[in-house]
């Protein structure tokens, strides 16, 4: 069996009395690309400097392709990184910057420009060799900093918030072009970001951190159709919350009770935890319910917003006067306009309940 | 590739070391002019000294050239500092007020005595002091000590006054107040740290300036540095260790109250990088 | 420009005009002047001489020791703050940061001479440190041993400011550069010699120049102590003017040292737009 590409397991660092990583694993398969992701301050920088060597550890393990790296320096670590402002060497040339790693390895200067070739058509940037980096775009810059990283051969490759210092239309491109490149070499691979939409397009498997902890780990599907808390939830995609607690009414099903009035029909959760809420994402609920819906709530659609694709209607419950979004496609025939009674439905399957936390 | 940690540790110890031997070669002087102050012998002897006493502060408080020294360099200090600062602000202001043609070259000119070697300024402003006919030592040695303290309130004011908004002083005008009460009330309280540390500057430059005042001295008018280094001419005694610790310590004060009231982070600024 | 600023702008310009730019063109004047003895100001006629009489070996030596001394001490000056204001703009602990700033400052507003008779008494025949002498092989009661006594003065002097400078040069360097240059490999020392050295360049030359302008113009190190055997350009124009009253001499050297010095600061205000050119 394959040793695992990069094993976390129970890190903790602190900043004077912060405790900004708090106890995290994960585990991520030689070859797999796993996104950390989570909303600034949760950490997952902290995480990215102690496996790159940068910070020191206060407990934990930390380990690549088998071996346990908390003891070397970060220059022995074999770890390829690209830095969030791709931190390029200004002095030299891309050829320069692409070379260094291997220049520090003893690398044979034939050996060294052909592999350098081969990585700079892999980003699609032959020909720029003798450019300086303030003669290159953001997503050249950027494609230069992860051939210069993957120029080492590394066991681990690290990449800090990737796209979040390019534009919007090119975020869109690279994202697409950074994942081919990923895949194409096969590497463990972690990527830090806030963005969800970078985490989904480019990650195998996503693994949310909050407040120093890591909450969930799992495919992008998983994640957003079984969060496991109400951070993940909120995270990932939009989420409706109500607070109360949950009856048991049999072994695989029970009643959401909500503070506020409402009863739910729901699927007996996986785990209970002291505190609980009930979560239930917009789009599964239907403006008319539908006969496998066994929850119906009637409702007045108080305002309409158009979005041009989308519709969000703002509907006021009946039994507590609480006001819900609810998208709804443009083209979709079932068009209530504002003052419409609508009697909403969603399936017991859709209300998920989750620690609040 | 077990020999490059052992070399990459071995650099990391000898940065140390070569660390620490320089802030020892600064530091020593000063540590030994402290020790030997309070040295009983009556000559120099050999280091360390076996018995202490405070003869060498009681001889410089009761060497007259030395205090008539100390009363007219903590005047010339004062003096010069106010003309300074006075001048100085008011230019740094003038030249903040708005963009006026030829005022890049004004403020190269009021930065340039610092680009004159001081024996130069004192040489020259002897000679046309003669030329006018001013032949008070006082005066001169105002009038030298003004030019080589005036880039440095120029400056440090320049430097306050370019933190605040223009916004603000329009603000003002906007709400009834005339140019000068726009001055008055937010110009001059906001750039009061920069003029305060401008006149610091220029009160221990002055203070401890040889080059000027020994052109502009005469032999009835002498800056306590002069003084010192007249006597110690004549005869070299501990005296001056004396002098050094007190210098030294009020220079410490000097530092710990600037903390306190600005933070050294602050004064020296933390770059583009911050942390 | 408003009468505001009028106001505030004449005291500064009237001391400019008359304290810096009359003196120092009435200096120039004189310097062409031939020198009679005992007077200070006009004698009739123009001459070269108190110029060209500088190039005779006598005099040229006080230049050359001026200049290699100067280029020597900054160097040494620039090498030697490296190390510390790296450390200062590097490190994560407040404490440490501020410890060397305060060092710093306070050594700078410590006087200068306070500090040159601590060096003498430090260094020189009684003190602690005499036996550096015998280390580097120039005894300590010899003539030659004035000039390590300078070396050591002058450093006194530049090195808190030099290292000052330097600490903004460090600060303005990328730090991630430094961790990229470690993550691909590269020790410690490998980082500073391809990374950070050479993008402090810049920094180190014109803070190089600036304590070069700083070491020529300095009279008090020479003078305190130099024993007489060093003797700076600058001292040379006091003694010509303190000894033989010869007024024209002296305002020739001062007119070569502020040629001087104005040209340095022309060439570091010119480097520093290359570089801000980028």
């Amino acid at each position: 069996m394959k040793p695992a590409g990069l094993q976390i397991e129970g890190i903790v660092k602190r900043f004077g009395s912060q405790l900004a990583v708090d106890g995290a694993s994960l585990c991520a398969a030689s070859g797999e690309i796993v996104a950390l992701l989570g909303p600034s301050g949760c950490g997952k920088t902290t995480t990215l400097r102690l496996i790159a060597g940068f910070e020191q550890l206060e407990a934990g393990r930390i380990a690549v392709g088998g071996s346990d790296i908390v003891h070397l320096p970060p220059f022995q670590r074999d770890i390829g990184l690209v830095f969030q402002d791709y931190a390029l060497f200004p002095h030299m040339t891309v050829a320069q910057n692409v070379d260094y790693g291997m220049r520090q390895r003893r690398v044979a200067q034939n050996e060294r420009e052909q592999r350098r070739r081969e990585l700079l058509r892999l980003v699609r940037l032959e020909g720029l060799e003798e450019r300086r980096p303030a003669a290159l775009s953001g997503g050249q810059q950027q494609r230069v900093a992860l051939a210069r990283a993957l120029a080492i051969s590394p066991k681990l490759l690290l990449l800090d918030e990737p796209l979040s210092n390019l534009d919007a239309k090119l975020r869109e491109a690279l994202r697409v072009e950074l994942r081919d490149i990923l895949q194409a070499v096969g590497m463990t691979t972690l990527v830090v970001t806030h963005d969800q939409v970078e985490a989904i397009g480019i990650a195998d498997r996503i693994a949310l951190m909050n407040r120093g902890r890591i909450v969930q780990i799992g495919t992008a599907r998983e994640i957003y159709e079984h969060p496991a808390t109400r951070f993940v939830a909120d995270f990932v995609g939009h989420s409706l919350w109500f607070s109360g607690h949950f009856e048991s009414d049999g072994i695989r099903a029970g009643r959401f009770l909500c503070d506020d009035g409402l009863v739910f029909v729901v699927e007996r959760p996986a785990a209970t935890a002291s505190h609980c809420g009930l979560s239930v994402r917009p789009e599964h609920i239907h403006l008319e319910a539908r006969s496998d819906d066994e929850n119906r709530i009637p409702a007045v659609v108080e305002r309409v917003e158009f979005f041009g694709a989308e519709l969000r209607l703002h509907c006021r419950l009946d039994a507590n006067g609480r006001i819900i979004a609810i998208p709804i496609r443009s083209d979709d025939p079932a068009m209530p306009g504002q003052g419409d009674r609508v009697e909403l439905g969603v399936s017991s399957t859709r209300c998920r309940v989750v620690p609040d936390e | 590739m077990r020999w490059r940690i052992a070399e990459d540790y071995a650099a990391a110890v000898i940065f140390r070391l070569l660390l620490a031997a320089i802030i020892f070669f600064l530091i020593v002087p000063i540590g030994v002019a402290v020790i030997l102050s309070f040295d009983d012998r009556e000559f120099i002897g050999t280091f360390p000294p076996t018995r202490f006493s405070l003869r060498w502060y009681r001889a410089f408080m009761q060497n007259p050239s030395y205090l008539d020294g100390l009363v007219v360099s903590l005047k010339l200090a004062l003096v010069a500092t106010m003309i300074s600062i006075v001048a100085g602000a008011g230019a740094a202001i003038a030249l903040t007020e708005s963009q006026w043609r030829g005022r890049d070259v004004v403020e190269t000119l009021f930065l340039s005595p610092k680009f004159v070697p001081t024996v130069v300024i004192g040489f020259s402003i002897l000679g046309f002091a003669s030329a006018i006919h001013v032949f008070d030592a006082f005066t001169r040695l105002v009038m030298g000590h003004v030019v080589i303290t005036i880039p440095f309130t120029v400056r440090a004011t320049l430097a306050s006054l370019v933190g605040i908004p223009r916004s603000l002083g329009e603000a003002a005008v906007s709400l009834g107040a005339t140019p000068w009460r726009a001055f008055v009330d937010i110009t001059l309280p906001l750039a009061r740290t920069g003029i305060i540390a401008g006149g610091l500057m220029a009160f221990v430059l002055s203070f401890d300036e040889v080059a000027v005042s020994i052109f502009l001295t005469d032999a009835f008018t002498q800056t306590l540095p002069i003084a010192l280094v007249a006597e110690m001419r004549a005869n070299l005694n501990l005296t001056v260790a004396a002098i050094s610790t007190v210098l030294a310590t009020l220079a410490v004060i000097i530092v710990l109250i600037l903390d306190r009231a600005a933070g050294l982070d602050n004064v020296i600024g933390r770059g583009m990088y911050r942390g | 420009m408003s009468a505001l600023q009028r106001a505030l702008l004449a005291p500064g310009l009237l001391i400019l005009v008359g304290l810096v730019i009359a003196p120092i063109a009435l200096m120039a004047v004189e310097s062409f002047r031939p020198f009679v003895g005992g007077r200070v100001g006009a004698a009739g006629g123009w001459t070269f001489e108190n110029y060209t009489e500088l190039i005779a070996p006598a005099y040229a030596f006080y230049f050359w020791d001026t200049f290699r001394i100067g280029f020597i001490v900054s160097a040494a000056a620039v090498g030697l703050s490296t190390p510390l204001a790296w450390q200062a703009a590097r490190t994560r602990l407040r404490i440490v940061r501020v410890s060397i700033f305060g060092l710093l400052i306070s050594l700078l507003f410590l006087s200068l001479i306070a500090k040159l008779y601590a060096i003498q008494m430090t260094w020189g025949p009684s003190g602690p440190l005499a036996f550096f002498g015998a280390l580097i092989g120039v005894p300590v009661r010899s003539p030659g041993y004035a000039e390590v006594l300078v070396f050591i003065g002058l450093l006194h002097f530049v090195l808190p400011l030099a290292a000052l400078m330097l600490i903004g040069t460090f600060q303005n360097i990328n730090p991630r550069l430094e961790e990229a240059a470690s993550s691909l490999g590269a020790p410690r020392w490998q980082v500073a010699m391809s990374v950070t050295l050479p993008l402090a360049l810049p920094g180190l030359l014109s803070t190089f120049m600036i304590v070069f302008a700083m070491c020529i113009s300095n009279f008090v190190v020479p003078l305190i102590l130099g024993r007489g055997v060093i003797l700076f350009t600058t001292n040379l124009m006091y003694t010509r003017f303190s000894d033989v009253a010869n007024y024209p001499s002296g305002a020739a050297i001062g007119v070569i040292m502020l040629v001087l010095s104005c040209s340095m600061v022309y060439a570091i205000a010119g480097m520093a737009r290359r570089v801000a050119q980028g």
